[in-house]
């Protein structure tokens, strides 16, 4: 189904398979966060969100809407531009986490115990550091290198680049 | 202020709430007019919160997985593929130059590794310190201290019995499971550590299943277990995280000789 909108509307089966997963995070995201209705069939809503997705990949190519080809029954999602957006977000999360499972152990390690909101004393503790002050530096220069890195990252550059 | 710090500082102050008074008026007037400061701050968030976001990579991977069965499934024998003379001639050719490509590259690396060699290129204990969870009471913390420092100082009978001891009071300390699963390599009973880098796995944990993988690949290594070595090599690749490269040197000297 996903394949043949795809396939119809100047894509290829990769793009299919993209816009396939990126569909099921967005509804996994939506059921996460209690905002997943059905009003209709689940075939009729997986359809329309890739319909979405795809037509926002095909606006950013150029292509016009009205030359869409449909070959299933569809329904206007709510919010239509959010669609656009998930996907954008999830594909720069996509980035962030390739670049921070890239880091050394250590600054893996520091950032996540920060982010699960471990104070700077409990950090030192743990990573075997003097005191605060020294997690605290450690854990800003993870921090920048990881910036550092996904700044440099062609497909972020990529992004910045088409004003995302 | 700005002269003084640079704005990732300033941001970084600001999220542990380490800015006050007149810099923290500043810093929020400025998150409200300037721009730049706000798209640096978003990407700092952004990025704190992909972090975090496990369970959607692991949702991600999933569904990578089902996709690559289902091309698996779908894949045939190649019939027929062969037309003509034309194509059967190119063929020939790519046989023939596969060939000498393969003669020159098992001329050049004819070394032949085993798995005690690789094992012994690659195997090093983990050496960070860390570990203690804040669930942790103070006499659990007394034991865990004194188990990292006799891991530390190679003492793995002593640690071993340490480490044993805090998993048994607090199954869900995976710091403990990691450090007694390399005791255990360490001191030759890969068995027993095969069942602590399992059960970090099994329990999906954020920080330390990246090294019971890894840890895990070898101990299989060592006892010969070659086909769960292998997937468990080619698994890590996968992941592209700090072993991939490690792990794809071994894969090439692996696969060559097996």
């Amino acid at each position: 189904m996903i394949k043949t909108l795809v396939n119809n509307n100047k894509g290829n089966d990769y793009d299919a398979k993209d816009i396939y997963q990126e569909a099921f995070i967005i509804i996994y995201n939506l059921i996460k966060k209690n905002e997943f209705y059905l009003s209709c069939s689940f075939k009729t809503y997986l359809y329309s969100i890739c319909r979405n997705l795809w037509l926002g990949q095909l606006y950013k190519k150029k292509i016009r809407k009205e030359e869409f080809i449909d070959n299933e029954k569809f329904i206007t999602i709510e919010n239509e531009i959010d669609v656009d957006l998930e996907y954008i977000l999830n594909f720069k999360y996509k980035i962030f986490k390739r670049n921070f499972d890239k880091l050394e152990d250590e600054c893996r390690q520091i950032l996540i115990l920060f982010l699960k909101k471990m104070s700077f004393k409990e950090i030192a503790n743990i990573m075997g550091y003097k005191n605060e002050s020294q997690a605290r530096k450690r854990k800003f220069k993870c921090k920048l290198l990881l910036l550092k890195n996904i700044k440099n990252d062609q497909a972020y550059l990529e992004l910045i680049k088409d004003g995302k | 202020m700005e002269n003084k710090l640079n704005i990732d500082e300033l941001i970084e102050k600001y999220q542990i709430g380490e800015l006050f008074g007149d810099d923290l008026i500043w810093f929020e007037n400025e998150l409200k007019t300037n721009k730049d400061l706000v798209n640096e701050f978003n990407l700092h968030q952004m990025i704190d919160k992909a972090i975090i976001q496990e369970d959607i990579f692991i949702f991600r991977e999933r569904l990578e997985n089902i996709h690559k069965i289902m091309i698996l499934e779908k894949s045939r024998p190649i019939k027929n593929i062969i037309h003509n003379f034309k194509l059967l001639y190119f063929a020939g050719a790519a046989i023939i130059l596969l060939i000498i490509g393969c003669f020159f590259y098992f001329y050049n690396n004819n070394k032949i590794y085993t798995n005690e060699e690789l094992f012994s290129m690659y195997y090093e204990p983990y050496l960070t310190i860390a570990g203690v969870r804040s669930e942790i009471n103070d006499h659990s913390y007394k034991i865990y201290s004194d188990a990292i420092h006799k891991y530390s100082q190679k003492d793995y009978q002593n640690a071993i019995k340490l480490f044993s001891r805090l998993v048994e009071k607090n199954n869900n300390n995976t710091a403990s499971h990691l450090y007694l699963g390399i005791s255990y390599m360490e001191t030759q009973k890969f068995n027993k550590a095969i069942e602590s880098f399992q059960y970090i796995i099994e329990q999906n944990d954020l920080l330390y299943i990246q090294q019971a993988e890894w840890y895990l690949a070898l101990c299989y290594l060592s006892l010969n277990m070659n086909e769960k070595a292998l997937l468990q090599f080619e698994e890590i690749s996968k992941r592209n995280n700090c072993y991939k490269n490690k792990v794809d040197e071994i894969l090439k000297k692996y696969k060559t000789v097996r």
